[in-house]
Order: C-alpha cells, then structure tokens, then sequence
C-alpha cells in the first residue's frame, strides 16, 4: 500500500516547570511507494520514532496528513489502521506461549472480521513457517535467543495481514553476528510478503545494506531522501555526509581560488565551478590514492592493516578532527614506509560544502 | 557438597540460629503443650498426655464462635479489599493529574493507628443514649431504622468489622497495585492497541497475568493476616470478646492464656496448633492454585 505523508508536524506540550515545547517531527513530507523497504535514519531524537508512532496511530499529529493508499488515516486509532508493528524490545507476553503470541491479534478480530478456528490456525503455520519458528510454537518468549524472539515479534506483526509493516529499532537488541542474519531475513520476508515497510534506526549501516530508500532525519526535518547508493555518492550537506557511511567521512578546512581546490595552500583538486570563498571539505576514506606525486600531504600516525586493504590514521592541520582515516589498497603497503604521504584524491568521493550553513556547494 | 555451598550455609547460619530458637523450638513446644493435660506454668505439670485438649478446644461453643468469625472475616474481607484495591489502583493508575495527592491520601489510613481507626469507627458506628451516630443519621434519611452497630445484632457487628478490616488493609494493598501496575512496560499496551484488543482483552489477558505475582503476594499474605485478626476487633468491640460474640481464633488463643478465663495454656496451645493447620492448609491451596493462574 503507498503512504503518503504531508506536511506532518508533531508538536510535544511544554513539561515541567522551565520545559519547552518541542518539535518532534517538522515539516515531513513523504512518498513511500508500493511494497518498498523504507529506511527512517537519523541520530537518537531525531523524531524517526515519533514518525514511526504516527504512523500506527500511538500518537496524532499535531498539523498535516497521513494517507495509506486513498484514504486519510490522520486521525484513525491504531487498531482500524491495520499496521503491524515491532516494537524495539518485541514486547512479546511473556506469559503467552509463541503460539498464543502470534494468535493474540487474530483473536481479537470482531464481527464479520473473525476467524475461524481452522482459518486462525492456517494463518499461524504459514506465517510461522516464513520466518522458521514452526519448532518453537510451544515456548514462551524466555525461553527463546533475542533472533528467535525477533522473529517471532515479526510473525505476531505479520499474522494479521497488515497493509504496512513498522519496525522499530528492529537489530539494536541483537549481536553483531545475528544483526547480519537478521537485517538479510527481514529482507527477504519483505521481499517475499511485498508489504510496504517502514524501518527506524540510528545505525545508517543497518539501513543502507537493505533499503530501497532511506529517509535521513535530523531535529525532526527530513535531510535526504533517495537510493542508498544515491545519497551515499551525493549528500545534500554535510549531516549527510558524515552520517553515511563507515568509517565516518573525513571533514578538512579548505578554500577555493579560481576554481581550485586548496588544502593547507596546497591545491589538490581543479575545475570547480564555485566562487572564491573558504569551504568546509569532506573526503571519504575510499577517496584517497597513494601517489608520490599527490599535493595533499598527511602526517602517518599508524596503519590498521585488514588484508584487502589498510586504514591509515593520520593527522593534517587542516583536518578538523585530531586524525583522519584513509582506505587504501593492501598493495600499497610498500608506499606507506615513510612519515609524511602523499595522496591523490578521487574527486568523486570529495565533497564541498558552505562554510556557513553546511549545505552542499554544487561545482556544475 | 562444594567449597561454596558450606560457605552459602555459613553465611545463612546466623538467620537459621534465629529462626530455630524463636521459631521452630516455641512451635515444636507448643505443640507438646497442646498433648498435655491441664498444664501448669508455674509448677510445670501436667495430669496427663493425649488428645483431650483438642477435643475441649473442638467442643468449646466460644472456639466455634471464634473460627466462625474468623472464617466470615477471611471469605468476605480478602477478595473485597484486594478487588477493590484492584479497582483504586486502576483508577490511579489511569489520571495523570493529582495522582500523587491521590496516592497520599489513599495511603493515609495505613500510617494511622488500628485503635484510633477503631474509635473513629466506634463514633461513627455506636448507638448511645445521646446520639444514634453518623451512619445510623445518614441512614435515616433513607427510612431505615437505626441500629447499634456496636453493640447490635450479629450482622450488624460482623458488617462493621468486616468494613473495618477492608478500610485498614486497603492501603497497602493500593500501594503494592499501583507499584506493580506502574512497572508493566508501556509497549505491551501499545503492542496490544495496535492489535486491536478491546480494552477487557488488555486488562485480562496482559495487565492481570503481568501484574499476577503481586496479586497472589497480597492474596496469601491478606489471607495469612485476616486469619491471625485480633486487634481489629477489639479496637471495636472491646476486650470481652467472648461477650459480643466478636472473638476471633487469636483472640480465642488470648483469652485461654490470659483473659478472665485465663490460665488455660494446654487449651490456648491446642487452639494455636488448629490455627496453624488452618491457615498452613489454606496457604498450601493457594499454592497450589497459584501454578495455574501466575506468572513470573
């Protein structure tokens, strides 16, 4: 089902004695197109969950639209809006069985909406077969490993047939090892029910590696919408940047003369089409090569070898962080002998941004 | 046995010698006392061993008194007040504003002393030459003829102390509800909303089970406390008992040790031993019901 957000607002009252009204969510405006796999991404408060929340109807917005499909469902409470949700820590019953878990939706299903004993049933199997817990049906909810626990949350969203799927901070409760496993299974189950879903975390990771598209939130404003690839390879400003990707992109003092590029007075790149101005410039690790020749030059501080490639850790004074970090191929390992390197940057991976309001500074 | 268990042993040493000596050692002796025939403090003897004391116990019209009230306080005042407890609890549980004044307030008769209650009761309750008292005046106003709460007929009696017992446990029962309803996390409510149950639903199927262990504490112990009852009735009907027809099995259990009719430690002994299979048997059934309905 398409959802439709316009102009969504939430505004949380003022709290206690000096509180201050808050704006959670502002301005949100937001197409999600049939049957795709949503990434809300932001830091912690950014209001990815207060969107979340609207969206299932735990809270109403405080100005602008929801639609699922055609129809408003602004102020429709939870239960009409058939959504199924998974809640950060599951919110199993733990004294339910798995299998009275799972049930406990159809179950309250009313009227000409209520099912069958065998209906019920068919509904458990198949959805329990699609995310493997057919075996653990009989358990309760601590006698399962948080994966387990996770994918039968996921069942209990799914046995209702919902026309959107939330997920809330669905990993941040699982190991390394599983969060792998766990974000491909989610994928797949997605890909297989073809429900519209919605997906909220902080680890951007987590929601490159299997959205179709991410929503970058700060302070409550979308910053960037897009393919993942897409806003990876083109950040609106410099949140953006640094949010995506890991190692975090490296952020240096620079400036521009006559469409040069200058770090330190050393002019590392050419042909920008951007007026005489100090910029703030922002280098992805991938983005630097190893050459005798390069102008920008880096004080080694130590070299992390991973096999494939190296990080090097050094500093330059016009790096705003005490050291950067720099991805180059294993093979170079001889080049990095000596104290001062010498890089050659890709001027894909190097981005411009104004000094002032960090918004992105187009070179076309 | 390992290293660590004699050490956990010894660490439970101090609280086990404890537990021996002012409990099991007086529990195991009054238990012979109870055998034993007419005994006698002061010159510690006894005419003889056997069951006699049970049976003059079992045949004493005041102890059957005093087991019949005792058991119409239980059946009546434990499923009340901890309903009822429920019920204020929610009610709590449910506003945001003025909730902790309400807390207070609620709380209040637990601080106050049981003989204090007892004589506001006694005000509001007694019918005396001078005044028929508050409730027999509110009464009236509905036609109903006044009637001496105190010193009345049976019900009326067994009325008064059973709203008494209900007013002075409730209390505590709130403040035990409203801690373990405030410790259920909110998303299961949300989980649930989004699910679509019914407002019953939640409250059957996820607050009552989640909150089930706090429930069966206040169950045993209100039903432990309602059975041991003794100074809530005479803080209402004084110490003669007897007299009223008010006594309970404590109070029978004093009164052999010391009342007017005291000196009787064989009868008061056996009278304590038939408590505590009473209230030993209930506790067990309350166990063994509690597999079924609790959750931990």
């Amino acid at each position: 089902m398409k959802i439709c957000l316009e102009n969504v607002t939430k505004i949380f009252a003022k709290s206690g004695k000096n509180g201050q009204e808050v704006k959670a969510v502002d301005d949100f405006n937001l197409v999600i197109p049939d049957g795709e796999l949503i990434g809300l991404l932001g830091p912690s408060g950014c209001g990815k969950s207060t969107t979340l929340n609207m969206l299932c109807g735990l809270e109403e917005p405080s100005l602008g639209k929801i639609y699922f499909g055609d129809e408003d469902v602004t102020n429709m409470p939870p239960e009409l809006r058939q959504v199924g949700m998974v809640f950060q820590n599951y919110a199993l019953y733990p004294h339910l069985s798995v299998r009275k878990n799972i049930l406990f939706p159809l179950e309250n299903l009313k009227k000409e909406k209520k099912l069958s004993k065998k209906e019920m049933e068919d509904r458990l199997n198949n959805v329990a077969n699609l995310v493997q817990i057919s075996d653990l049906l009989e358990r309760k909810p601590k006698e399962l490993s948080g994966g387990q626990q996770q994918r039968v949350a996921i069942a209990r969203a799914l046995v209702k047939m919902p026309n959107v799927l939330l997920l809330d901070e669905p990993l941040s409760n699982l190991d390394a090892r599983l969060r792998l496993n766990t974000r491909e299974e989610i994928r797949k189950i997605q890909r297989a029910t073809k429900i519209t879903t919605i997906f909220v975390t902080h680890d951007q990771e987590e929601a490159m590696s299997i959205s179709d598209q991410i929503v970058v939130m700060k302070d409550g404003k979308i910053q960037q919408v897009g393919r993942p690839q897409e806003v990876y390879d083109n950040p609106i400003n410099l949140f953006v940047a640094k949010f995506l990707g890991n190692p975090p992109i490296n952020v240096f003092e620079g400036k521009i003369i006559d469409g040069g590029l200058y770090i330190l007075n050393q002019k590392v790149l050419d042909g920008y089409k951007i007026n005489n101005q100090d910029v703030i410039v922002a280098i992805r690790p991938e983005g630097f090569i190893v050459d005798d020749n390069g102008s920008f030059i880096a004080n080694k501080q130590s070299l992390e070898v991973m096999g494939r490639e190296i990080s090097v850790v050094a500093n330059n004074d016009a790096c705003v962080t005490k050291t950067f970090r720099a991805l180059v191929q294993g093979e170079d390992i001889a080049k990095l002998a000596k104290e001062d390197i010498h890089f050659k940057l890709k001027r894909n991976k190097v981005f411009i941004f104004d000094k002032v309001d960090e918004r992105r500074l187009n070179d076309e | 046995m390992n290293r660590h268990s004699y050490k956990a042993w010894l660490y439970l040493l101090p609280a086990l010698i404890f537990l021996i000596v002012f409990l099991v050692y007086p529990l195991f002796d009054v238990f012979i006392y109870s055998l034993e025939e007419s005994y006698n403090f002061a010159s510690q003897t006894y005419t003889g061993i056997g069951s006699y004391n049970y049976e003059y116990v079992l045949h004493d019209p005041y102890f059957i008194q005093a087991v019949q009230n005792t058991f119409i306080l239980v059946i009546i005042t434990v499923p009340i007040s901890t309903i009822l407890a429920l019920i204020i609890s929610l009610g709590l549980s449910s506003i945001k504003a003025l909730r902790n004044l309400y807390q207070t307030i609620y709380f209040l008769p637990y601080v106050t002393n049981t003989l204090a209650v007892g004589l506001v009761f006694m005000i509001l309750f007694q019918k005396t030459e001078y005044s028929i008292g508050l409730v027999n005046m509110f009464l009236s106003l509905f036609d109903i003829s006044s009637i001496d709460f105190i010193n009345g007929p049976y019900w009326a009696k067994m009325f008064v102390l059973c709203f008494y017992t209900i007013w002075t446990v409730l209390p505590f029962k709130i403040l035990v509800l409203t801690g373990a309803l405030a410790s259920v996390n909110e998303d299961y409510y949300k989980a649930a909303k989004i699910d679509g149950a019914s407002k019953w639903r939640i409250f059957s199927k996820i607050t009552l089970p989640m909150i089930s262990p706090m429930l069966f504490y206040l169950v045993i112990t209100g039903f432990i406390g309602a059975f041991k009852a003794y100074s809530d009735a005479i803080a209402l009907f004084g110490t003669n008992l007897n007299a009223s027809g008010m006594n309970t099995i404590v109070g029978y259990v004093y009164d052999m040790l010391y009342g007017t009719s005291g000196g009787y430690p064989s009868y008061a002994s056996s009278a304590a031993i038939i408590l505590f299979v009473i209230v030993l048997t209930i506790t067990c059934i309350n166990l063994l019901v509690s597999k079924k309905y609790v959750h931990y």
